[in-house]
């Protein structure tokens, strides 16, 4: 890759691409997104939102039912898998399990007809990379679930794709493990300077390791946008929700000020919201206030709502105190503390004050049916 | 010892008697009968008692014809003798005609018997018919094995090959094994690909062809090979439907050649190809072949290097079993098949109910055992996953 030009904006481009299995349910439905050259890009969204069925596309497995797939500027929606040269990490490694380590990930080097000398230095370096090259000569089936996935790896880069796509490729590791893996799959990204697309469903694997994020629901992107962008401004109730976790207040909007407005919950109480969906008076919204967004203590200041809370439950969680709070009029609030802020030992039954930044109180319309 | 390897012991002991009485013991009784040699010595007690004093080389000593005349005195209607004459006139025509002869002439004989016998009848006389007596009133011995190879033995103890027209067994055997070889080839040509469709079906396709396997797997062997001997015979349904297209003028000779004898065999068979083969197939998931594609391999490639060798297994363990069943093949071939494509069960099943020489249906069947067991292991040795690596693996 040429390190002189500029990375390419439109690397990869869907336009409005459509999938159906069946002619009837649109698993996916019109997806416009780019990918740029040399970016680390993670489809995340729950089970059965097309996340893999994208990434399908895109290798060549299935083809869409509508719309065009563009590599390069070039459309590639009928060209077969093997001419398109992404490198491949599937869930459950899809090692050969009839060839060695090393013939594994020398297979893509057979198959793209590199000189001999020349394969046999890559395989070297490419275990190497991922710190394998004592179990060249062991079959797949007598590896550990991490070793298979570093040979996965080395499989699917050793022949310098032009990208790789990897679905799940930790899903089936222990917390520890997918942890490490994490780290090493972001590192050889960064060495390598490769463009990746990544599925999963976990959001924290998301957010470490991508230079953006698309959240996917029901076929559609929701938001796509750095992790930060996507998890501190969510751009719809379902991304919100989706990322991390929320307390959720439901009411009617009484009043509006610029974005802020006034949410008059069922029992009378008042609170102050964000409005990120347009809101007009009079109509349902809801607020949300994740965690450890919420403090102890303080006055009550310009842009803050504090409310005398009653401690219903608390929680040791080691890192950090989870306590349940019950607030009149709110209903049960859930909260999360350091530990520097818990040492005033917060005790079951206690009254305190606590608030939060209308500003990182979003407001939304309320959820609607589900599709 | 210890206290769970023997409880392990206790959970495994009615396998193991099992096995002890289903699987060993006919076996090793079959490998005896095919040894067993008890026709003479219980026929001719003192006889053998003389001959085993006797080095076998001239003169022949008297007291051989003395007690030879003594048991042919005692054997007037005894059954044992007539089983002896019937075993030693298979090692060699005209013998069972001189028992009898002197049997008849036994109570006029007069003393010396040797000189009496010859007047018998001269074969009496030679050295060479007590050699033969001598080497049969062994209670064991390598004649039916040898005559299941087309040899014998001479009376003075070397091999030969018996006479060509009596010389049926090695090509009966070699007639086996091609049968076999090409039925199992056959089988895996047509049942690999109908076994990867079957694979790829889903939902109700899957268990209707699933169905189209099966049924025919569950009608006796003896039914469908009856089938095939009606569609296949002259004024069959095969026959009509090619005289009606024009194909042919008269009715062709379908029923009791050898292509007969495949296409009934190789279907009563496929089944048993099929079977552990899909279930291999089964468990390959779309990601091996997808992961092939990603890496750059065409279709073609894809399919030789990564879905064929994955699927070995099945396609050894399928081939194992319908080469296995084919060598033992009696019912079909007997039906669909000429006497020129008959198999060795053809003959084991004669020499068991027809002409009742018991030790030659013992030799045959153990030779045949031996022989698959040898092609078995030498397929083994030189089949990539037909065993050895594939196992030691997993
Ligand atoms: N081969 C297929 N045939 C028919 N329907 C399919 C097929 N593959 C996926 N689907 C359907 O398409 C929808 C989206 O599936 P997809 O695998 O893309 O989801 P996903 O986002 O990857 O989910 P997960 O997180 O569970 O892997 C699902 O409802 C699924 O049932
Ligand atoms: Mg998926």
């Amino acid at each position: 890759m040429s390190s002189e030009n500029p990375p390419k904006e439109q690397f990869v481009r869907f336009e409005g691409v459509r999938k159906s299995y069946d002619g009837t349910v649109q698993v996916v439905r019109d997806l416009n997104l780019s990918i740029r050259e040399g970016e680390f890009l993670t489809l995340l969204g729950p089970s059965g939102s097309g996340k893999t069925t994208t990434l399908m596309m895109l290798a060549g497995f299935e083809k869409p039912t509508a719309g065009k797939i563009l590599f390069d500027g070039q459309v590639i929606n009928d060209m077969p898998t093997y001419k398109r040269n992404f490198g491949m990490v599937f869930q459950n490694y899809a090692l050969f399990p009839h060839m060695t380590v090393a013939e594994n990930v020398a297979f893509p080097l057979r198959m793209h007809r590199f000189p001999k000398s020349e394969q046999a230095e890559r395989v070297t370096r490419a275990l190497d990379m991922v710190q394998l090259h004592r179990i060249a000569d062991r079959h797949p089936t007598q590896l550990s679930g991490g070793q298979q996935q570093r040979v996965a790896l080395a499989r699917a880069l050793v022949f310098e794709p032009k990208m790789v796509l990897m679905d799940e490729p930790l899903g089936a590791l222990d917390k520890q493990l997918r942890e490490h893996m994490q780290l090493e799959i972001r590192a050889l990204h960064e060495k390598l300077g490769l463009t990746m697309l990544y599925v999963t469903h976990d959001q924290s694997e998301a957010l470490t390791m991508s230079d953006r994020v698309a959240i996917f629901n029901d076929g559609e992107i929701q938001h796509i946008d750095a992790p930060s962008e996507v998890y501190d401004r969510p751009r719809n109730a379902f991304v919100a929700k989706f990322m991390g976790e929320n307390n959720a207040v439901e009411g009617t909007v009484t009043a509006r000020d610029g974005d802020v407005i006034t949410l008059r919950t069922a029992a009378g109480r008042d609170l102050h919201g964000t409005a990120v969906d347009d809101l007009a008076i009079g109509q349902g919204a809801q607020v949300l206030v994740r965690p450890e967004q919420i403090s102890l203590g303080g006055l009550p200041a310009d842009g803050f709502d504090s409310f005398e809370a009653t401690v219903a439950d608390k929680i040791y969680h080691g890192d950090h105190l989870r306590i349940v709070l019950e607030i009149a009029g709110l209903g049960q609030v859930t909260a999360t503390f350091a530990h520097a802020e818990a040492e005033l030992h917060p005790e079951i039954g206690q009254t305190l004050t606590i608030r939060w930044r209308i500003a990182n109180a979003l407001a939304f319309a309320p959820d609607g049916p589900a599709r | 010892m210890t206290r769970n390897s023997k409880a392990g012991l206790a959970l495994i002991a009615p396998l193991l008697v099992l096995i002890l009485a289903g699987f060993v013991l006919p076996i090793a009784s079959t490998a005896l009968k095919a040894f067993d040699n008890p026709e003479v010595s219980a026929a001719l007690p003192r006889t053998t008692v003389a001959l085993g004093q006797w080095d076998g080389a001239a003169p022949l000593p008297d007291a051989v014809p003395d007690a030879f005349v003594a048991d042919l005195q005692d054997a007037m209607g005894n059954r044992a003798f007539g089983q002896m004459t019937r075993r030693l006139n298979f090692e060699e025509s005209g013998m069972r005609s001189l028992f009898f002869k002197a049997r008849r002439a036994a109570p006029g004989l007069e003393r010396p018997y040797a000189q009496a016998l010859a007047e018998v009848d001269p074969e009496w006389g030679r050295i060479e018919t007590w050699q033969m007596l001598k080497t049969h009133s062994n209670p064991y011995t390598a004649s039916y094995v040898l005559r299941s190879l087309d040899l014998r033995m001479e009376p003075d103890g070397t091999i030969v090959k018996v006479e060509p027209e009596q010389a049926i067994f090695v090509d009966l055997f070699i007639r086996t094994f091609a049968i076999s070889i090409w039925v199992t080839v056959i089988a895996v040509l047509l049942g690999y690909p109908t076994a990867y469709v079957l694979s790829t079906l889903k939902g109700r396709m899957e268990s209707l062809a699933l169905l189209c396997v099966l049924v025919p797997f569950w009608i006796s062997i003896l039914v469908r090979s009856t089938a095939w001997f009606i569609i296949l015979q002259r004024e069959g349904p095969i026959n009509a439907a090619l005289q009606f297209a024009g194909l042919i003028g008269e009715p062709q000779a379908i029923i009791f050649t050898r292509p007969a004898v495949y296409i009934a065999m190789v279907h009563v068979l496929l089944p048993f190809f099929i079977l552990p083969l899909l279930s291999v197939m089964k468990r390959i998931r779309a990601d091996y072949v997808r992961a092939a594609a990603s890496l750059g391999a065409r279709p073609w490639q894809q399919f030789l290097l990564v879905y064929l060798p994955m699927t070995m297994p099945g396609v050894a363990a399928g081939a194992l079993m319908v080469f296995m069943l084919s060598v033992g093949f009696y019912v079909t071939p007997a039906l669909v098949g000429g006497l020129r494509d008959q198999m060795v069960s053809y003959y084991i099943a004669y020499f068991t109910n027809t002409t009742i020489n018991l030790g030659m249906a013992a030799a045959l069947s153990l030779l045949l055992l031996v022989m698959t067991g040898v092609l078995v292991a030498v397929a083994g040795k030189l089949m990539p996953g037909m065993g050895g690596k594939q196992g030691a693996r997993s």
